[in-house]
Parts: structure tokens; sequence; C-alpha cells
């Protein structure tokens, strides 16, 4: 009998378990460690961040799922990685944090780290819900932003005149895809309540042209040419008269009011009654130490705090990027019994190309791991577990490379049934490959982007269909992630 | 007569485009075109070992 333990249970660490435990026979154990009871299905705190759905409506209770399904779990907060045991216990181990202030170790055979990102509002003075600015990234910061939001519509139906930003509120950021979406849906929302005339809507990102989101643009044929997302962006943004500040860093947010510099070098002020900026992120804080108390963190980890897995970490020049630097298996190069998922593997380098500002100032996305691609690669290692723990392989051997994974993207430009519209976007491969599309890095017949309600449709069928698997309900496997 | 200011360089959709985006017809016949798109690239990135490998 062996045990595999997962470390977080979000879009990645769910999936993990819940594949891990229907692939496993019972002799088996598997167990998930979280400091939430919930699960958060993310992509719709964007309707909850509007006021349009409430934060029930994407969170599942995890205890009911994990009985039902027959994997252990532990609320708790996992501190400390012990891959060779410790003084105490030899045994390999995490040492958990649990809600009552104490203490437990939790031994694993198999260990696959999906704790997901830190959310690092400390990075910018004064960003986040603890400053002057909200977030979405929980479904418990998107109902404080829509409580701001809505309180803005209530000004603005007063006649007072507004100013909304929304963006990312650090130059390394990711998931511009998600600032994308809110700012199309607080547009959406401000025209619903009949005030869109009174309010002035800024999109600051640190993205260096708009419809980069994280992955260095796409490329798709439209009307006869190959056209930049930049292009599809650029027209969503003047036809709804969304004001844009491109490759901007934050400096500062104040009560009303935020700094920022920008890629040219340039500095500038806004003014705002509300703003929502998303933080950049890091590692969780994971520590990691031998059996006899030597740190082995620099080993498994990066210095952002991500988990090192088979990626080339080598540091290289834009132009010597390659796809194969990017991980297959996602185990640990050191113990073959770990394995990172979502965002809490290292990436070997962003996605899209780097640039600094004047006073070096690096302005460039983070590379996106969220959504589809994180519940495969949760998938991949869950099953490269198992294949081991079983006796089946005797090293990982099902692949989840981003630069041979697609992704299906459908960012939400408003709700509303009839009148709602969504940007329903395709990728292949997420990570450009230039020697295998020389030419622009993506497969052009995989690769498309298109404006409509039928990608609103898509959007709300997506939210019932995940929330249905995420609940473990008959047949939820055969969902794909 | 002086041409209207136009904000920025961005194209921005005709009239027919803009109204095919909500007309429902159109977009049923969308739902069924991006939903095949989709499923081929879930398809193809749920490729295991064993066969040819994905997008291959």
């Amino acid at each position: 009998m062996a045990r595999l333990l997962v470390l977080g249970a979000g879009i990645s660490g769910h999936t993990a378990a819940l594949v891990a435990r229907r692939r496993l026979p019972a002799a088996h154990r598997v167990a998930v460690v979280s400091p939430l009871e919930t699960y958060n299905w993310i992509p719709s705190n964007i309707w909850v961040g509007v006021g349009v759905m409430a934060p029930s409506e994407v969170l599942v209770p995890l205890r009911p799922v994990y009985e039902k399904t027959g994997v252990d779990f532990v609320q708790g907060r996992a501190v400390e990685l012990r891959p060779d045991g410790s003084a105490e216990d030899p045994a390999p181990h995490v040492v958990v944090e649990t809600p009552d202030g104490g203490r437990r170790r939790e031994p694993y055979d198999y260990l696959i780290n999906a704790t997901g990102p830190k959310l690092n509002f400390a990075a910018t003075p004064g960003l986040g819900p603890s400053g002057f600015s909200h977030s979405v990234c929980t479904s418990g910061h998107a109902a404080d932003a829509a409580r701001g939001f809505l309180e803005c519509v209530e000004r603005l139906k007063r006649g007072e005149r507004q100013t909304l930003v929304v963006g990312m509120g650090h130059g390394t950021c990711t998931c511009e895809g998600a600032a994308f979406e809110y700012v199309f849906n607080v547009e959406f929302e401000l025209r619903r309540h009949g005030v869109r005339d009174k309010a002035r809507l800024v999109f600051l990102t640190n993205e260096a042209e708009l419809g980069d989101f994280g992955v260095d643009g796409l490329r798709f044929r439209q009307g006869g040419y190959v056209v930049h997302s930049r292009f599809f962006a650029e027209s969503l943004f003047a036809e709804r008269g969304v004001e844009r500040i491109v490759g901007a860093h934050v400096r500062e947010v104040q009560k009303g009011r935020l700094r920022y510099s920008t890629l040219d070098g340039g500095e500038g002020e806004l003014a705002f009654d509300f703003a929502m900026l998303l933080p950049p992120f890091t590692g969780v804080g994971l520590k990691a130490a031998a059996r006899d108390g030597r740190d082995l963190t620099a080993e498994l980890f990066a210095p952002s705090g991500f988990m090192k897995v088979d990626a080339d970490y080598a540091p290289k020049d834009w132009a010597d990027w390659r796809a194969g630097d990017w991980p297959r298996t996602y185990a640990s190069p050191s113990r073959p019994n770990l394995f990172a998922v979502g965002i809490a593997f290292a990436p070997p380098h962003a996605i899209s190309r780097p640039r600094r500002a004047p006073d070096g100032t690096p302005i460039s996305p983070a590379p996106p791991r969220t959504g589809m691609p994180s519940a495969i690669i949760g998938r991949a290692a869950a099953l490269n577990a198992a294949d081991l723990m079983l006796g089946r392989a005797d090293r990982p051997r099902r692949t989840a490379s981003m630069a041979e994974l697609g992704a299906a993207c459908v960012a939400s430009a408003g709700a509303g049934w009839w009148s709602g519209t969504a940007a329903s976007m395709t990728m292949y491969p997420i990570v450009p490959d230039y020697e295998r599309y020389p030419e622009f890095g993506r497969d052009l017949d995989r690769t498309f982007g298109e404006i409509g309600s039928a990608g609103h449709w898509i959007k709300q069928i997506l939210h019932r269909m995940f929330l249905y698997k995420a609940r473990a309900k008959p047949g939820w496997w055969l969902i794909p992630e | 007569m002086r041409p209207p200011e136009t904000p920025s360089s961005a194209a921005v959709p005709t009239r027919a485009t803009a109204f095919l985006r909500t007309f429902v017809p159109w977009q049923l016949f969308r739902f069924a075109a991006i939903n095949l798109k989709m499923i081929r690239m879930i398809l193809l990135s749920h490729r295991g070992p064993g066969r040819d490998g994905p997008g291959r």
C-alpha cells in the first residue's frame, strides 16, 4: 500500500486527486491537504466580481466530495517538505499547520505539489483588498470587488462621474486574460445599468501591446490576412470605448490614486474611484529540509518559490528560448516521487518577450498556467504517480508539456444569454514552437479567435460542466479537463 | 468639412459584424463550429504516451 499526498485543492490539485483516486485500487490511499474547505471555480469569479453571481455559485465544499470518492482530506497549510524524513519520523512527510494552530506530519510515498500561488499584493505598496484596490483572485475578493463596483454604479446613477481602473497591479503579473474579461464585464454592466456615459473606464496592463495575454500574443487568419491578437483586442477596446495604458508597472496605489511607470520610461498618475488590479504571484513559501535539518529549499524550489521540475532552467537569452525548455512530466529532478503542477511548478522562463523600462524595471507578463493546461498537467502528474505506485512504469511516462498542449479559452465580455458576448480562442501550442512552426510559432489551423454570443453560451456551459465535475457527480470523469 | 476625430487606428467592426455577434441563428451556427474546434483541441491535448504524441 502506498499513499499519494496532494497539496492544494485548486483546479490542478483537485483534478489530480480525483483522477488518482479513480485510477488507484482502494488499498492505496490518496489524501489532499488544503487550507480551504472549498474548491473555487476561479474562472467564474469574474461574474462574482461584477455582482451577477453569488460566491456560493462558484464554490464546492470539498469534504462531501472527498468522503464520497474515498479521498482523505486534511484541512491545513503545508509549511515544510521533508522528502527524506526527519529525526522524529524517517518516512517522507509534509509538515502541515492546522487551523487550530497545531502542526502535524502527513506522510507520503508520492507527492503532488499543487499549492498554487501566493497572491503577492505586498510587491506594490497599497495594492490589494487590505490596501486601496480590489482583486478577483478568490471568491471573497471578488465579492468585495462587486460591492465596490456596485457602490460606484450607485454614485454614477446619482449623476457623479467616476473613473474605474482595471488591470495588473505590478509589472510582472500574469493572468492578463482575467483582467481583460473583468474590464469588459464591468463595461457591459455599466451599460446594463444605463450609466456607461458617465464612467471613464481604463485598462492598465503590463503587456507591451494589447492581446499579448502572457503568451506573446496569437496570430490567426481573419479576412484573408494573418492578424495578431492585438488587432482583435484593440478593436474591442475601441468599440467599447475603454482607454488603455500598456507596458505599465504600478509603483504605488494610494486611496483613489495610483502611480505607474511605463516601458518607454514615462511616469504617470491616475485618479480612480474604483480599481481592480491583479497581484503578481510567487510560490507559497513552502520550505524543504533534509533528514538532518539541512535546508533543501534552494535545491527543490526556484528563487520565485515555485518548485523545480523537469524543465531546462539554464539562464538563456530570449532568442535562445526553445519549446524543449518546458517541462514534460512535472517530476522533480532530484526526487522522482515529487511532482509540481498548475501554478506551483517553476516555469523555465516567460512566454512573452521579456522587456525592461530604461531604469531596468521588468515590465512583461509572467507565463499563465491556469485553467485547461493546469488541469491537464494535474491529470498527467496523477496518472504518472499512479503508474509508479502500481509498478506499471519505472519512471514517469505521461507528458503534458505546454509546448505540446493547446488551450481553449473563452473570455467573457458581458454576461447575458442574448446580449452577452465572449471572445473564444484556441491556440496550439500554448508555448510557441518556432522549430515546428517557423513562421508564427503556432499552428494557424488550430489557432483562432472570434467574438459573439456563442462564446458566452460556451462559457456558461463550461461553468456548469466543471462544477459538476468538481462535485464528482456520476460520470464526472467523462468530462475532459 | 473636417472628418470626425478617431481615437485610434484600431479596426472597429462594421455594423453587420457587430449585428452578427448577437444574431441568434448565426450564433447557433458559430456555437456548433466553435465547439468542434474546441473539442478537437481538447482531444489533441489529451493524447497520452503510446500514441504518436501530442500535436504530431
